[in-house]
């Protein structure tokens, strides 16, 4: 067992990380592009809004999960040994990550809620839909910006 | 339940999911961002060496961690909010033009929280090791 919690699994949690990565981004980029379709006026698959809304959000809580799961491993043997040292643009664009990664979570924990509230086929609730696509957009980008530069990251070094 | 099944509730309790759902993402970035720019707060530190966690105003070890606690702390907030929004709307009929406030409060108070992170971090200056 390493020092650090669950460091004798790093690379097992670094493989599910990215694979869950990949399959998150498919998931918000279908979200994405159902939200797009909304704040331009027109709904174009209400049923594939709430299904990426809820499948997005259980695997944004499983990424979340297992990010969460190796950062102290990252903290001391990429961070603190390396990324301080020499690398530390890398050090403040991870910390950006991390920091949205945690606006993302709140706001598609807000959409996932809000998909078993709104009806988007309904004309009447075009406003409150907007406010639904708003925040999947926001959360798209959040999960393609965080997918982007931790596959950036661990091009130069990883736990 | 399928998966994408379309939302069966009744009005009142949809507009009160909604509105819930929006405060609870305004006050999870509010207290996200207070958390971080309030000076002298202590917060729970987790201490990735030791395995042990502190509640310090200041980094207690060189690589201790505040992320958790101040992540935990932000989302009890947020769930408080959500649950005393949800039962105090639930019986009142919101007008679509008050949740959509909400909406657009809790996506801006979000992007001011992003904002204030990424222009923070990315002028952090970062010493070395035992510099």
């Amino acid at each position: 067992m390493g020092a650090i919690f669950l460091e004798s699994w790093a690379k097992p949690l670094l493989v599910a990380h990215a694979l869950v990565a990949v399959a998150l981004a498919g998931s918000v980029g279908h979200l994405g592009f159902e939200c797009w379709k909304v704040v331009r006026g027109r709904v174009r698959n209400a049923w594939l809004l709430r299904v990426h809304a809820r499948i997005g959000f259980v695997l944004y809580v499983l990424q979340f999960a297992i990010g969460a799961a190796a950062y102290p491993i990252y903290r001391v043997r990429v961070r603190h040994e390396y990324f301080d040292a020499s690398l530390p643009w890398a050090t403040n664009l991870f910390d950006i990550k991390e920091m949205y990664a945690a606006f993302g979570l709140a706001a598609f924990a807000a959409i996932f809620a809000m998909s078993f509230a709104l009806k988007a086929e309904d004309p009447d609730q075009r406003p409150l839909s907007v406010g639904f696509a708003s925040l999947g957009l926001l959360v798209t980008g959040i999960v393609f910006f965080a997918t982007a530069s931790g596959f950036l990251l661990v091009s130069y070094r990883s736990i | 339940m399928k998966i994408g099944a379309p939302a069966h509730l009744d009005d009142l309790s949809a507009r009160a999911i909604y509105a819930a759902s929006c405060a609870g993402l305004l006050v999870f970035s509010l207290m996200f961002v207070l958390l971080a720019t309030i000076e002298g707060l202590s917060v729970p530190w987790y201490d990735p060496l030791g395995r042990v966690w502190h509640i310090a105003s200041t980094k207690p070890t060189p690589v201790s961690m505040d992320w958790f606690g101040r992540v935990a702390i932000s989302l009890a907030f947020a769930a408080v909010a959500s649950l005393a929004v949800f039962f105090a709307t639930r019986r009142r009929a919101l007008s679509a033009s008050l949740l959509r406030a909400a909406s657009i409060w809790a996506l801006a108070m979000t992007l001011i929280g992003l904002f204030l992170y990424a222009w923070t971090l990315a002028n952090r200056v970062i010493l070395p090791p035992g510099a």
